[in-house]
């Protein structure tokens, strides 16, 4: 579990599988299972231990691109994903019925990786439900005293995923 | 209160006139505080340490560290009323009007220097004086200077452009009509504008002009609601970004900006939304601790000019916190240890292979 990766977390839903399809240079590999809770009526199957990406550098080193399951009821898994993590790519479904609230348990889940090194986050769906706002999830934010990057993303899309990317290189890089 | 007149100088009793030290190290200011002591009173002035720029009547900036400099200009450029005084050991011609205090700080070098700052300020306070409405000597008279602050920051200083006034009224809606009553809807609260008339690229021009060239009123959202029913709202942000951008070039500061301040991001520009590259990216990674301008340009490696837009822009569409400048802090983050070529290394890598 120690292999070099970014972790792709956040609610069920919120485009994980989706955003390291994007990028990744093979399909993900998915533990999918059908939804059988509420999540039925919007998803039909649902991550249950991880999604795995890769892309291979030119000295042939691979990056593991690791999607964690959305329900919190596997967040024993998320302990074990964050290992040899260089950072974390927070997606939230605005769509949810609180999304700034998922927004606030995905930090807090995962505050001591993101201590250690650094967080971005993408908020999808925000062409099919426009509120909350960027300015809202930013709010939250300067509540808590962080300012990460916040972007309004199409998981779909892979320049969407690569500009939340490179958002979260540069804030480590310059920790680096 | 009295008028300033009636608080003249005279020459038989000393005045009480203070001095501020910029950019000095600790043990330097002091030294300053210890000599300003032990300094035998003049016959013109008595000169006591100051931790607020404003009520001093002469700055002591170290202007042999790079951001002494860069605020020495400043302050030259701002033609404040305060006496500027390098400390330099460097044989270079300071802007005229500039006093030079050689290194070390020594009694001997430092009390004939403060007998000419102190004829030279009176001098200025008194061509000030001549001018009824700038009377103004906040070493003097602290309330009357108060009073006469805004008045003088506005002669002193260039005027103010719309871009600012709109900084200067957020969370309000003004309206904006330019010489031919064409007019502009800013809600500053929901980060909309409205206009009918104009064109892009003719509002970009009017929020760069001057405030003389423009009506501005303030109006309720009942009156914005009946003025822009059939108006499309258009998002403020963008606009406001690219204008500040623009108009920055010359790498002046706006309004209330300092050189000598350092900022923090309040929150993370969406710069997705305002049109990024990777220089902001950068600044903005580093503006999420507090750091200087000339840190930033420092980081960066670029100019002064392009950190200073930078913050100009963040600064017009609120993301910036001014913050006391730690010297403790700054020097801890400048003298960090050295990069982990390792990490940077890998991190270009995966820039390479996804093309960012």
């Amino acid at each position: 579990m120690k292999q070099i990766k970014f972790i792709f977390t956040g609610p069920p839903g919120a485009g994980k599988t989706t955003a390291i399809a994007a990028i990744s240079e093979f399909p993900p590999v998915s533990t999918d299972v059908l939804s059988t809770d509420d999540l039925a009526k919007t998803k039909e199957k649902t991550t249950v231990a991880m999604d795995f990406g890769q892309i291979t550098l030119d000295n042939g080193l691979k990056i593991g691109l690791y999607g964690t399951p959305g329900q919190e009821r596997f967040r024993f898994m998320w302990e074990i994903l964050v290992q040899g993590g260089l950072g974390l790519i927070v997606l939230i479904d605005n769509r949810r019925p609180d999304p700034l609230k998922d927004l606030e348990i995905y930090l807090d889940n995962f505050s001591e990786f993101i201590d250690k090194t650094d967080a971005v986050i993408g908020i999808t769906c925000s062409d099919v439900k426009e509120t909350p706002t960027l300015d809202d999830y930013q709010d939250v934010l300067q509540k808590r005293g962080q300012v990460f990057p916040v972007f309004s993303v199409d998981a779909r899309e892979k320049e969407d995923v690569l500009f939340l990317l490179n958002a979260l290189l540069t804030c480590l890089e310059l920790a680096a | 209160m009295g008028r300033l007149e009636s608080e003249v100088w005279s020459p038989s009793i000393p005045r009480k006139l203070y001095i501020f030290a910029s950019h000095l190290s600790h043990s330097n200011v002091m030294a300053l505080k210890v000599l300003l002591k032990s300094i035998k009173t003049d016959e013109i002035a008595v000169w006591e340490y100051t931790n607020n720029p404003n009520e001093a009547a002469a700055i002591l900036i170290d202007a042999d560290s790079k951001e002494g400099a860069l605020q020495l200009e400043e302050w030259v450029r701002k033609k404040n009323y305060q006496v500027l005084i390098a400390f330099s050991n460097r044989a270079v011609a300071f802007p005229e009007g500039v006093l030079v205090l050689p290194r070390p700080l020594r009694s001997a070098e430092l009390f004939p220097l403060l007998q000419q700052a102190s004829r030279r300020f009176l001098h200025i306070l008194q061509s000030l004086q001549d001018q009824p409405d700038i009377a103004f000597c906040p070493s003097l008279q602290q309330d009357l200077a108060d009073q006469k602050a805004t008045k003088v920051a506005s002669v002193l200083t260039r005027p103010r452009r719309v871009l600012e006034i709109l900084h200067g009224n957020r969370n309000k809606i003004l309206k904006v009509a330019d010489r031919s009553m064409r007019t502009v809807f800013f809600d500053t609260e929901k980060h909309y504008y409205y206009t009918v008339d104009l064109v892009r690229t003719e509002i970009e021009n009017l929020l760069t002009s001057t405030i003389e060239n423009v009506q501005t009123k303030e109006i309720d959202r009942r009156q914005l609601e009946t003025e822009t029913q059939s108006l499309k709202a258009q998002d403020l942000d963008p606009l406001l970004w690219a204008v500040a951008l623009a108009i920055s070039t010359d790498g002046q500061l706006f309004h209330s900006l300092s050189f000598s301040e350092s900022y923090r991001l309040n929150r993370w520009p969406d710069l997705k939304k305002l049109g990024s590259n990777a220089l902001h990216l950068k600044f903005a990674a580093m503006l999420r601790q507090e750091c200087t301008i000339s840190y930033m340009a420092d980081v960066a490696k670029i100019s002064i000019d392009e950190a200073v837009s930078f913050i100009n822009a963040c600064y017009s569409l609120n993301y910036l916190e001014r913050q006391e400048t730690s010297v403790v802090s700054l020097q801890a983050r400048t003298q960090k240890t050295p990069a982990n070529a390792d990490k940077i290394s890998l991190f270009s890598r995966i820039r390479r292979r996804l093309g960012i």
